[in-house]
């Protein structure tokens, strides 16, 4: 209960600090990119390392960002494979603990109404955007 | 402006590298156990089909559709530089470590890439290696990698 009052307290306080020094704040955009650049590049590194002390994180890092760079480039939606990553140890897991209910029996997914109405679901989410690519290059 | 003329739709690179990728993952998941590698195999496989599905597309594209891709040699020029740039952080980190890369590469980048005077360059670097020294050396209390030189 305390941690819950604490962290209350912490946001309404860095949001009533932000709102104090966003007059300060808002300099910080119009500042030359060159400026920021390096200082961001280092200083982001030094963390991605701080984390678990290993030199592979900072490289994972770099990685990383040249990936993100490209996916800009041509026009891959980041936000998707932000959420691959984070949610993807949890679908395994959760992959791995149904394939064990089920024996290893694959059709285990589809004996369930629930089961099977997501997995139509997660169909549409996959061939929409496809069939919308292909359209848009058959149409073209 | 010069220009690079490519006779296919540029989409087709990254489309290739993820195949690559694709087929790499699940060519290594292969060899994992039963349980263990089920999971890779079987997302594998959906990544192998949707990667071919992007090459066909960007395939279609370039010959039937004619597409092509003009590249900016001068645009090009300045993204080499920027990875120019990040490999030589990355290179500078593991030789010299944290707190001399980070003073020696922002007022090498200043210097050399931002054309700022010899002042601004090492009030910044100087303001930033403080800033680490600060918060990761003082408070967070982390040991930062010293590199391989010393």
């Amino acid at each position: 209960m305390v941690l819950i009052i604490a962290l209350a307290l912490a946001t309404v306080m860095s949001g009533l600090v932000v709102l104090a020094a966003a007059r300060f704040l808002v300099m910080v955009s119009f500042l030359n990119s060159a400026i920021i650049i390096p200082a961001v590049l280092a200083i982001s590194l030094v963390g991605a390392y701080a984390l678990n002390a290993h030199m592979g994180d900072v490289i994972v890092a770099v990685a990383f960002g040249f990936i993100g760079y490209m996916m800009i480039k041509f026009d891959y939606p980041r936000i998707t494979l932000v959420i691959a990553l984070v949610l993807g140890s949890m679908m395994e897991r959760s992959f791995l603990q149904s394939m064990t209910i089920f024996r290893g029996d694959w059709t285990g997914f589809f004996s369930d109404t629930t089961s099977l109405i997501i997995f139509c679901l997660v169909l549409l989410a996959l061939a929409f955007p496809v069939a919308h690519k292909i359209r848009g290059v058959l149409t073209k | 402006m010069k220009t690079v003329r490519l006779p296919f739709s540029a989409g087709i690179i990254p489309a290739l590298v993820l195949l690559a990728f694709a087929v790499g993952g699940w060519w290594i998941a292969q060899e994992w156990g039963r349980s263990s590698g089920m999971f890779p195999r079987f997302l594998g496989g959906v990544f192998i089909g949707l990667a071919t599905l992007e090459l066909g597309i960007h395939a279609f594209k370039s010959v039937f559709r004619k597409a092509e891709t003009l590249i900016d040699s001068e645009e090009f020029r300045k993204q080499l530089f920027g990875f120019g740039w990040l490999g030589l952080l990355l290179l500078m980190i593991y030789l010299l470590g944290f707190m001399v890369t980070v003073v020696l590469y922002v007022f090498l980048f200043l210097r050399l890439h931002g054309r700022f005077s010899y002042l601004v360059s090492t009030s910044i670097a100087i303001g930033s290696v403080a800033f680490v020294y600060l918060i990761f050396r003082r408070l967070l209390e982390y040991s930062l990698f010293p590199g391989i030189l010393w």
